[in-house]
């Protein structure tokens, strides 16, 4: 009898208490709703005004959009900087844009959401070789220019690849670098982002080549490639790694301007300043202090602004339909001056700035 | 742990689909105000490529999240089978074989994490941020460093091509989707996933190996990440060692966001489904805008916390609430 | 029941539960003292392997290096243990390490009488964040897989926005914390020195204080150590605040080591901190490992990765060795620990 009460007691409970939560359920939902709409609302609505500033007024210029590798790392910026100067020359509404940090996925996705806003040109700088073929295919189908910069394609997904080198005279500068440092040479390893890093890569495979055929070159010696994916901590501990395992290395190379200060700071924190030097690619900013302490002598770069203004011109000729890339065909850029198209659409930019002690101060980026 | 917070969760995940939706429709309704491209149905579609992959993950993901476990490899179980789909296309294996040859290599590579978490009692995430490392670099080693970009019309197909306006890839995911939601539910083998995930006292009562369905969940994950690198290739036109490396925590951030119990016995395959929504149309529309990187960040991340937070708050607030009009009733009572 | 009476019952159940964990614990004690065993006999098969393919291994300048490498890693997976032990995680050490180095650095650059303050405002940083994930977690309730990488894209977005996309470079930063990291004190690195400090006073207070008895007490049955009278809401704050001041430290440290400060530093590093301290017997499910075990995790992987680039196999084979050697060590542990526990019983 008294379990039969409890029962229903219990039942009663159970049902006011599923009462309850319907109406505790609805008014969390509500809550949570509006909650998080808080960040999304203000995510979305704080950039409100440009893009209908950019779709509304704009003035018969072209829309171009900049993808980079990732949008925070200074040497994107400094690239960005020169082709927004490009895009106000020319009249044309100009975006920078792309992912946070060196994720291939990621860089396809923004390039997807560059493509739904009808870009006409697309200026980027590929993580991956391969991913965004796809995407580019489409973008040039519907009638956008893709001008590659920094870091390439395959050749049949986009119009023309700024070079800001080519691959054979990145080699030689590093190896220039290397010699500059300690001219009786020795044995090099090298440093890459990834095996699918494509510049990295052929720049590698260039010096192994001037290595052993260039006379002025021979007194180094090739070794193995480390991947450390364009990550500070990875090549500061590799480098410290290698110098324990071989002795005898006198290099580093890299194409990677994280991996060469970083390993030049190992260098030097372990106290190997003057028996090893890492060469190569540097941001001025980042090199300075190790010219400026004389444990390395040289390092080299290009000037990103170039870069970045000469892949924006280019884009917005090839679009207007003032010049169109094949081989051997001439592309003037104003200020910059006069480039031949080579084979695959390349042009080369090919003005490597060396930094030693007495100038690298002049450097802003 | 306890039935009442099971119950208490299972009671809470009702309510979680109503503030997915909610939020979702919220969200659009911003993203369509900040950009008129947002509302056009066939930029609605195509954007969901940009989720596929990891939404089919994540969904893999699901039944070794109920049964209290997790797998971080899953990306490099992806990125390995891409590899074994690449090395068979250029032996020119007819495209069905294919297809089965990589969700064999996904299920192999799921039961070895499946054997050492179930039968040998290992730590899952420990293992499995083992395999994350080794399955990669044995996707590299025996795929070779240059990735492959070859593959058969048929396979390209799966992840590229569409059906009149649907990308093939969404069906795929939606099919699995719904099977997912229908096992979960409806049979013995689904149930006794929660049952597992609530370690409750029935489970060792019933004769059900415990090992043994922790075991068939990872394969489950292994078969959906064979099927993600099928997608994969056709979306990116490439794959290799490298592919879907550094999406793991979009896809652990999608099953968190769909409610799923982290330590395991609840949680919803629909709230799952709603949760990668909301992620491809947060992304979706801020990248058309092309809101900066770093907003994308903190907004990501703040919805994750306060979508759990704000109601756990109200709920607390609101229990308490109660609590005191009830306890101002029985005075009232008491008084009269 | 008369409160008095009530109170009595309880103060009494109170003394017999707290003879009954006298009486363990011997027990726990040599159990908590295998717990690094495992590790530590994993760490010497892999030394003995590597000593016997490559020569170079055994030498006193290596092992310095290894240890050189080790240094940072291990006070981040000390924060990381110290979290772990109560049956939580940080998935935003990497967020909150990348914090600590910026912001600091960022200061220095425009004020440089900040110079000395440099580390302890790395360690209230720290701290701060650690605050933030604490309350979410303790207070908030939310499971701290979920809350800690919410926080993880929050903490790094911060940065993001206040670096603007410029980093630091190794000339802006103070040369007195550029030499502390780089310093030899009679050979041995300093910070292999400090981490070494850090790794024993963590393991007194861990051992020997009833703040971190109770630490794992909560983390091994959080409702027993309700019932006995823990706070555990406030000493998961406390975890993780102390969690947030060590890995700001350890931040702070990177930083220095590596020289250039880019916004996207200590990214990944909550993967590297689990896994060593997975290696060396800290259960994701709290309550059991030391922190000894979490050192020598550390260790392990710095092992491998030196060991590696000495039998001169590069990228992938680093990978998946990498890999391969968590599974094996997570294995060797677990089952090591099954026999200990089987052969006394």
């Amino acid at each position: 009898m008294s379990d039969q009460k409890n029962k229903e007691q219990a039942n009663a409970d159970d049902e006011s208490s599923r009462d309850h939560s319907v109406t505790r359920r609805h008014f969390l939902a509500v809550g949570a709703s509006v909650a998080a709409v808080v960040p999304i609302s203000h995510g979305l609505l704080h950039h409100l005004p440009k893009p209908f500033i950019r779709t509304s007024t704009s003035t018969g210029g072209l829309r171009m959009f900049m993808v980079p590798k990732w949008t925070t790392y200074p040497y994107f910026k400094a690239a960005a900087r020169g082709a927004k100067k490009a895009a106000e020359q020319l009249g044309d509404t100009f975006t920078y844009t792309g992912p946070t940090s060196p994720n291939a996925e990621q860089q396809v996705a923004s390039l997807e959401n560059v493509l739904a806003q009808e870009p006409d040109v697309i200026l980027l700088s590929a993580i991956e070789e391969q991913n965004v073929v796809p995407v580019l295919k489409k973008a040039m189908a519907r009638g956008a220019v893709v001008v590659t910069y920094d870091a390439d394609t395959l050749a049949g997904a986009r119009n023309l690849f700024c070079n800001q080198l080519s691959y054979e005279l990145a080699a030689q500068s590093y190896l220039d670098c290397a010699l500059a440092d300690h001219p009786a040479g020795g044995d090099c390893v090298f440093m890459a982002a990834s095996p699918t890093t494509v510049n990295h890569m052929q720049q590698i495979a260039a010096m192994k080549s001037l290595m052993a055929s260039n006379p002025k070159y021979e007194v180094l010696k090739p070794g193995k490639t480390y991947f450390v994916n364009d990550d500070v901590t990875l090549s500061y501990n590799t480098m410290v790694n290698i110098m324990q395992a071989q002795p005898n290395v006198k290099f580093m190379l890299s194409g990677s301007a994280v991996s060469v200060p970083a390993a030049q700071q190992a260098i030097v924190a372990t106290g190997h300043a003057g028996k090893v030097w890492a060469a190569g690619c540097s941001l001025p900013s980042d090199c300075k202090k190790f010219l400026d302490d004389g444990s390395a002598k040289e390092f080299m770069m290009w000037d990103p602004l170039q870069l970045g203004y000469m892949a924006a011109y280019s884009g917005h000729l090839i679009k207007t339909k003032k010049f169109s890339p094949a081989l051997g065909e001439a592309l003037d850029i104003p200020g910059l001056g006069n480039f031949k198209v080579l084979a695959d659409n390349v042009v080369d930019l090919n003005r490597p700035l060396f930094f030693t002690k007495s100038n690298v101060s002049q450097y802003s980026f | 742990m306890s039935s009442a917070r099971a119950h208490k969760v299972y009671l809470g995940r009702r309510g979680w689909s109503l503030t997915l939706i909610v939020l979702i429709v919220l969200a659009s309704i911003c993203a369509s105000l900040a950009s008129p491209l947002f509302l056009h149905p066939s930029q609605i579609l195509n954007s969901t490529g940009a989720m596929v992959v990891s939404g089919v993950l994540a969904l893999g993901l699901a039944p070794i999240v109920i049964v209290g476990e997790i797998d971080i490899s899953l990306t490099s179980n992806l990125a390995f089978c891409t590899v074994v789909l690449g090395l068979l296309s250029q032996a020119h294996v007819p495209p069905p074989l294919i297809v089965l040859a990589t969700l064999a290599t996904g299920l192999v590579l799921g039961a070895f994490n499946g054997v050492l978490v179930g039968y040998g009692g290992l730590p899952s995430l420990a293992v499995t941020l083992g395999t994350l490392g080794a399955y990669q670099g044995a996707a590299f080693l025996v795929g070779g460093t240059n990735g492959f970009t070859d593959f058969p019309g048929a396979i390209y197909a799966i992840g590229a091509d569409t059906i009149g306006p649907v990308p093939i890839s969404l069906l795929l995911f939606a099919a699995v989707a719904i099977a997912f939601a229908v096992v979960f539910r409806l049979t013995t083998i689904g149930r006794s996933f929660y049952a597992v995930g609530r370690a409750s006292e029935a489970v060792r009562h019933s004769g059900i190996s415990v090992a043994g369905v922790k075991a068939a969940t990872f394969c489950i994950g292994g078969v959906v990440a064979g099927l993600g690198a099928l997608i994969f290739v056709g979306q990116y036109g490439s794959g290799g060692g490298d592919s879907a490396s550094g999406t793991i925590l979009t896809v652990v951030t999608a099953v968190a966001l769909g409610g799923l119990d982290i330590y395991g016995g609840a949680g919803r395959v629909s709230s799952l489904v709603l949760a990668i929504v909301l992620l491809d149309v947060i992304q979706n529309g801020m990248g058309l805008v092309n809101a900066s990187t770093t907003t994308q960040t903190i907004v990501i991340g703040l919805v994750l916390i306060m979508s759990l937070l704000v109601p756990e708050l109200l709920g607390r607030w609101s229990r308490e609430h109660v609590d005191q009009q009830r306890g101002l009733l029985q005075v009232l009572r008491f008084s009269r | 029941m008369p409160p008095e009476v009530r109170l009595q019952a309880k103060s009494s159940a109170l003394l017999t539960e707290r003879r009954g964990v006298l009486q363990s614990e011997a027990v726990t004690g040599v159990l908590l003292r295998a717990r690094s065993l495992g590790p530590f006999g994993f760490l010497v098969v892999l030394a003995i392997l590597f000593t016997a393919l490559s020569p170079r291994f055994l030498l006193v300048s290596n092992i310095t290096t290894v240890l050189y490498t080790a240094a940072i890693l291990t006070i981040a997976s000390l924060a990381q243990a110290l979290v772990m032990f109560t049956r939580n995680l940080d998935l935003s050490i990497g967020s909150v390490m990348a914090g600590a180095a910026y912001i600091p650095a960022l200061i220095y650059t425009h004020l440089h009488a900040f110079g000395p303050l440099l580390i302890p405002s790395a360690i209230v940083i720290g701290a701060v964040f650690g605050l933030i994930n604490g309350a979410v977690v303790a207070y908030g309730r939310i499971p701290a897989l979920v809350a800690t990488l919410g926080t993880l894209s929050i903490f790094r977005g911060i940065i993001y926005s206040l670096a603007q996309g410029e980093e630091i470079g190794t000339g802006q930063q103070a040369n007195w914390i550029l030499h502390f990291v780089a310093a030899k004190a009679g050979g041995v690195p300093v910070i292999v020195i400090v981490a070494v400090a850090i790794a024993a006073l963590a393991t007194v207070v861990m051992r020997l204080t009833s703040f971190g008895a109770s630490l794992y007490a909560i983390g091994s049955n959080p409702r027993a150590a309700v019932y006995y009278g823990l706070d555990r809401q406030r000493l998961v704050l406390q975890a993780y605040v102390a969690t947030g001041a060590l890995a700001g430290f350890a931040g702070l440290l990177l930083a220095a080591q590596v020289g250039t400060i880019t916004v996207d530093i200590a990214t990944g590093w909550e993967l590297q901190t689990l896994a060593a301290g997975v290696i060396g017997g800290v259960s994701l499910l709290g309550g059991s490992g030391g922190m000894v075990g979490a050192a020598i995790g550390a260790l392990i992987i710095a092992t491998v990765s030196n060991g590696l680039v000495q039998l001169g196999l590069s990228g992938s084979w680093q990978t998946f060795v990498q890999g391969m050697a968590i599974v094996l060590a997570v294995a060797f542990d677990v089952f090591l620990q099954r026999y200990l526990i089987t052969s006394r019983a």
